[in-house]
């Protein structure tokens, strides 16, 4: 069996004038969590339902689980477990029927999966209760149900923390994290809480304005995070126009009136100080910090610059 | 397409607009029932028989705008709903996503049909007395093509509520040419040889030169808007 669930080259999604997607090229190897990490509108979702065979690229090829024919991957998704933007539920059914019907679907023969998927989640107690008189974290909860109820060996999830508390975001991080080692399964999950992706991918990988801009291994990720440049000083706007003169490749944030981050080269440093001494600017900090996801994702994706 | 047609039906017997329809045709059989028929339609039309009652029922086709209702309904509110989402993403082929709609839809409106068939056959059968004279094996036959025809008939509002994309315009849309279609047509096109054997005009009699007609004409709509339909559900995005 090849090591590459799902591969895409230089898939394209057009609509109109405006490119959701734009030569998007990745690949995802069997048995990883990928944390899938963009702003709203930067593709994270048409790339999920591309995958999910919701919408068709506009150019590109996929190989899905060494599949490459659309025929033959439309097959082979009956092994993917899905949930994009919020979960597909029959409103007027019960929690246990819409579970039901989604592990007909997907054709398991294990009746006992059903209750199995529910108890999982937590919403046994609430098994008979319409999906429509469900809480948002509940509904999230039943999504993830139906996603997992065929046994997936690939499982795409568009934020399936949204809405949920921090209990049930715990739960949810160690049960992804045993589907993951027991059945092999590859999961690819996106989500706006960078914190909680940090503690759950071994992969991860950045879409900005339909382009994939890094793809990189919780490890690299840990040592690209280390560092960035914080100053404090009076003159924050000659600041910028220094960095933008001597150091034009540099990503940076203004944070307050006072206070600027510039990511990535904590080299600069000397060169900088020397730079704002020169332009008489008063520094009262100048140090190298560590940076969180968010930090990172906001330094590759511009900052306040691009 | 077993899993699918298993799901179909487990919603169709769900399927509440279904059920306030039979009861509308019941309620309207009853009070049809307890009235009688006039004698000015009786002296008019040269009713006779209880078999007059069943030809009547047969190609009645005044909840044309009820079929076109249910079907956009029952298939729109996948969309809206996003469940048609799950069948897509379980791996299941588009075109079987149609047929099993279609058939699906098409057993909920021939159930339709076959109340109002018993309804107008037990009021005539009330006027002129429960017997079965004037029916005959042709009428199993009849039964077939009109049968053949509201598939027809419902291949056609699928196409339609596919092409919408969601439960209120195609509910609109199917509505209106329904009733276009099925009621007001009537009577603007009444003896055009083409109208009267397409899928909007069930089949007039059990004869061979209407039957013949009106079942080439269902196969071949049919066969037609399936194809047309799964050509277009296969290149549509269904992104909402």
């Amino acid at each position: 069996m090849s090591d590459v669930i799902f591969e895409a080259r230089n898939l394209t999604k057009k609509y109109k004038n405006q490119f959701a997607l734009d030569d998007v090229s990745i690949t995802l190897k069997n048995n990883r969590i990928y944390g899938f990490i963009g702003e709203n509108g930067a593709g994270k979702s048409t790339l999920m339902k591309i995958m999910a065979g919701l919408i068709f690229p506009t150019s590109g090829d996929m190989t899905f689980m060494g599949e490459t024919d659309p025929s033959a991957i439309e097959n082979k998704r009956k092994g993917v477990g899905t949930m994009i933007e919020g979960p597909y539920i029959y409103p007027g059914y019960s929690v246990r029927q819409n579970v039901e019907l989604q592990r007909l679907l997907v054709g398991n023969p294990d009746e006992s999966a059903t209750d199995r998927m529910i108890e999982l989640v937590g919403l046994t107690d609430s098994r008979k209760k319409k999906a429509k008189k469900l809480s948002m974290g509940m509904k999230q909860r039943l999504g993830i149900a139906m996603a997992m109820v065929g046994n997936p060996r690939f499982l795409i999830l568009d934020e399936p923390i949204n809405g949920l508390d921090p209990k049930n975001i715990v739960t949810l991080r160690s049960m992804l994290k045993k589907i993951n080692q027991d059945n092999d399964c590859t999961i690819f999950v996106s989500s706006h809480i960078l914190s909680e992706l940090y503690l759950l991918a071994t992969d991860f990988i950045f879409i900005h304005k339909g382009k994939i801009i890094e793809s990189v291994t919780h490890e690299q990720l840990e040592e690209k995070c280390s560092q960035y440049v914080f100053v404090r000083n009076n003159n924050i706007p000659e600041t910028v126009t220094i960095l933008e003169n001597h150091f034009p490749d540099i990503n940076y944030k203004v944070e307050t009136d006072d206070a600027i981050k510039i990511y990535g080269k904590p080299e600069i440093m000397t060169e900088l100080s020397e730079n704002m001494m020169q332009a008489g600017i008063t520094v009262s900090e100048l140090s190298a910090k560590e940076m969180s996801l968010e930090e990172y994702f906001i330094s590759i994706t511009g900052g306040e610059k691009k | 397409m077993m899993n699918l047609l298993r799901i179909e039906g487990y919603k169709a017997r769900r399927f509440i607009p279904f059920y306030i329809c039979l009861g509308i045709i019941v309620l309207m059989c009853i009070d049809w029932f307890c009235q009688g028929l006039k004698q000015e339609a009786i002296d008019y039309w040269n009713y006779r028989t209880m078999h007059d009652g069943f030809a009547e029922g047969i190609q009645d086709c005044s909840f044309s705008f009820l079929y076109g209702m249910i079907i956009a309904w029952f298939a729109g509110i996948d969309f809206t709903n996003r469940t048609l989402h799950r069948a897509i993403v379980s791996g299941n082929k588009r075109w079987k996503i149609v047929v099993s709609k279609l058939i699906s839809t098409s057993v909920m409106i021939f159930i339709i049909h076959l109340f109002t068939l018993v309804g107008e056959t037990a009021v005539f059968g009330k006027v002129f007395g429960f017997n079965f004279v004037g029916f005959s094996m042709r009428d199993l036959l009849w039964i077939g093509v009109v049968t053949l025809q509201i598939i027809a008939m419902t291949a056609f509002y699928l196409l339609i509520t596919i092409l919408c994309g969601n439960v209120f315009a195609s509910l609109f849309a199917c509505v209106i040419v329904s009733a276009l279609g099925g009621n007001v047509l009537r009577n603007f096109l009444r003896g055009n040889f083409i109208y009267e054997h397409s899928f909007f005009c069930l089949a007039k009699s059990s004869s061979a030169a209407d039957l013949i007609p009106c079942a080439v004409c269902a196969i071949i709509a049919t066969v037609g808007l399936v194809v047309v339909t799964s050509l277009i559900f296969n290149k549509k995005d269904v992104a909402n």
